[in-house]
C-alpha cells in the first residue's frame, strides 16, 4: 500500500505553484507524524542538501553520509516543533545541515592528532575516504575544491546559493547576516573565483 | 535581482549546477529516520501528556485550597480538598513544630528541677547577709554619744569587728583640742593600747574635766587623755 503522493506524476513537482502547494500540504502533514508526507518532503530535498553536504565537506576526512542522516534524524525528531512555511523549512534543514558540518569537523579536530606517524599506522589518507563515494567530474571536483579554499563565509553562499540553489533570504536565515551582506559575501566570492581559477588556468599553461 | 540572476549564470557555475541536479538513486525514505519519526511522535505525545498533568496538578493545588477557603466549593467536595489539605499539611505541622518549640519543651523537664531549688537556696541565703550591714552601722553611732560608763563593755566586742571604721573618725574629731591631739599622735603610736585602758574605765567619769576635746574624741581618748594630760603636766 503506497501512498499516492510518492507516485511521481500525484507529486505535482513538475509545475512550480502545485508543487509549492503540495510541499506545503506535505509538511502540514509531516508535522502531525504523517511518514508519507515526511517522504515527501525528503525525497524534494535530499538530493541537493546531499551534493552540498558531499562539497562542503570535500577535501576533508569527514563522513558526509553520516553528516546527512544526522541532519534528516534531526529533523525527523523535532519537525513536530517546528513551525513555519515551506520556504522557513528549508531554511531550518540546511541550518540543521550547517551545524552538523560544524560539529563534524569540530569532533574531527579533537579526535585527529596531526602526527604523521599517527596517521600512518592508524587512518587513511582523507581523499581516499572522499574519493570513494564522491561521483562527479575532475572540473567539478576541482572547482569544489577552489571554493572550499574561499573565506569560509564566502564559500558557504556560494555553495547554498549555487548547489542548494536557495535564494538569497534563506541563506540570509541561515547563516543570521543581512541578505545584502550575503549579496555581497556571493559576489566577492565569485570575483575571488574568477582570479584563482584564471591564475590556475594560467599556471597550468605554463 | 539582476546581478543575483548574473551570480547564479555565471558560466563558472554550469558544471556545478549540473552535479548539483542530478538526482538520488535513493527513493525510499530510509528505515531510521522513519523509525525516529515515528518515535518522535509517541516522544511528543507522552511529553504532552506529561506536561499537561503537572501543569493541571500544580493549578489544582493552587486553585482548591483557595476556593475551599473562601467556601465557594460544594460541601462534599470542601471536605475531600479539607482532607486533603490536612493530610498534606500534618506532617508540615509536626516539623514545624519540632523546629519551632525547641526551647519551651526540652529545658521544661529538666529546668523546673533545677530553677526551684536555686531560688529557693539563695533567697535564704542572702537573707542573712543582708542583715548582717545593717546592725553593724547602728552600734556605731549610738555608742559615741552613749554615757561612757556602758559604752566600754560594748565596744570591746563591737571595735573588734569595726576597728577599721572607728579608728578613721576620731581623725577629724580630734581637731577639737590640741592637746588631745598631740596625745592622740603618741597614742596611735601606741597602737591598739587604747583598748586595754578600757578596762580601768571606771577612773573615767574623773576625766570629764577634758570634754572640750568633743564628744566623739571621748571614747577613744579616755585612755589617752590621761596620756596627754601627762604631757600636759
Amino acid at each position: 500500500m503506497r501512498d499516492p503522493k510518492q507516485d511521481g506524476s500525484s507529486l505535482g513537482i513538475s509545475s512550480g505553484n502545485s508543487e509549492n502547494s503540495d510541499l506545503a500540504n506535505s509538511l502540514i502533514a509531516a508535522r502531525t507524524g504523517d511518514e508519507m508526507a515526511f517522504a515527501v518532503i525528503w525525497r524534494h530535498h535530499n538530493p541537493r542538501l546531499s551534493r552540498f553536504v558531499q562539497s562542503k565537506t570535500y577535501g576533508s576526512d569527514i563522513d558526509f553520509e553520516e553528516v546527512i542522516s544526522d541532519t534528516w534524524l534531526n529533523v525527523a525528531k523535532d519537525i513536530r516543533k517546528f513551525k513555519g512555511d515551506f520556504s522557513e523549512f528549508t531554511s531550518w534543514l540546511y541550518a540543521i545541515a550547517r551545524n552538523r558540518i560544524i560539529d563534524a569537523s569540530r569532533k574531527r579536530d579533537r579526535t585527529i592528532r596531526p602526527k604523521e606517524d599517527l596517521e600512518e599506522a592508524f587512518w587513511l589518507p582523507s581523499s581516499l575516504n572522499v574519493e570513494k563515494d564522491f561521483e562527479a567530474d575532475e572540473s567539478v571536483k576541482a572547482l569544489i575544491a577552489q571554493i572550499n579554499a574561499l573565506p569560509d563565509a564566502q564559500s558557504e553562499v556560494v555553495l547554498m546559493r549555487v548547489v542548494g540553489d536557495l535564494s538569497v533570504e534563506e541563506i540570509a536565515k541561515i547563516v543570521k547576516k543581512n541578505p545584502n551582506a550575503v549579496r555581497v559575501l556571493a559576489h566577492r566570492g565569485l570575483a575571488t573565483l574568477r582570479e584563482n581559477v584564471k591564475s590556475s588556468k594560467g599556471g597550468s599553461r605554463e | 535581482m539582476n546581478s543575483d540572476k548574473d551570480f547564479l549564470d555565471d558560466p563558472l557555475f554550469k558544471g556545478l549546477k549540473k552535479f548539483a541536479s542530478t538526482s538520488d538513486a535513493q527513493v525510499d525514505l530510509p528505515s531510521d529516520i522513519a523509525y525516529t519519526l515515528r518515535n518522535a511522535g509517541i516522544r511528543s505525545t507522552r511529553q504532552k501528556v506529561v506536561r499537561r498533568s503537572v501543569f493541571t496538578i500544580i493549578t489544582a493545588s493552587v486553585v482548591l485550597p483557595s476556593l475551599s477557603f473562601a467556601h465557594v466549593l460544594p460541601t462534599p467536595i470542601d471536605n475531600i480538598v479539607k482532607s486533603v489539605v490536612h493530610l498534606v499539611s500534618t506532617p508540615v505541622r509536626v516539623i514545624s513544630n519540632v523546629i519551632n518549640d525547641p526551647a519551651p519543651t526540652i529545658p521544661a523537664p529538666s529546668g523546673s528541677v533545677t530553677t526551684t531549688p536555686e531560688p529557693a537556696t539563695l533567697t535564704p541565703t542572702s537573707e542573712p547577709i543582708t542583715p548582717t550591714p545593717t546592725p553593724t552601722p547602728a552600734p556605731t553611732k549610738t555608742l559615741v554619744p552613749q554615757a561612757p560608763a556602758p559604752a566600754p563593755t560594748r565596744t570591746h566586742t563591737e571595735t573588734h569587728t569595726e576597728t577599721p571604721k572607728t579608728v578613721s573618725p576620731p581623725k577629724p574629731a580630734v581637731g577639737g583640742g590640741e592637746k588631745e591631739n598631740e596625745g592622740e599622735g603618741e597614742g596611735e603610736e601606741r597602737g591598739i593600747a587604747p583598748t586595754l585602758p578600757k578596762a580601768t574605765l571606771p577612773s573615767a567619769p574623773n576625766s570629764k574635766p577634758s570634754i572640750p576635746g568633743g564628744g566623739r574624741s571621748e571614747g577613744h581618748t579616755e585612755g589617752k587623755s590621761s596620756e596627754g594630760e601627762g604631757h600636759d603636766d
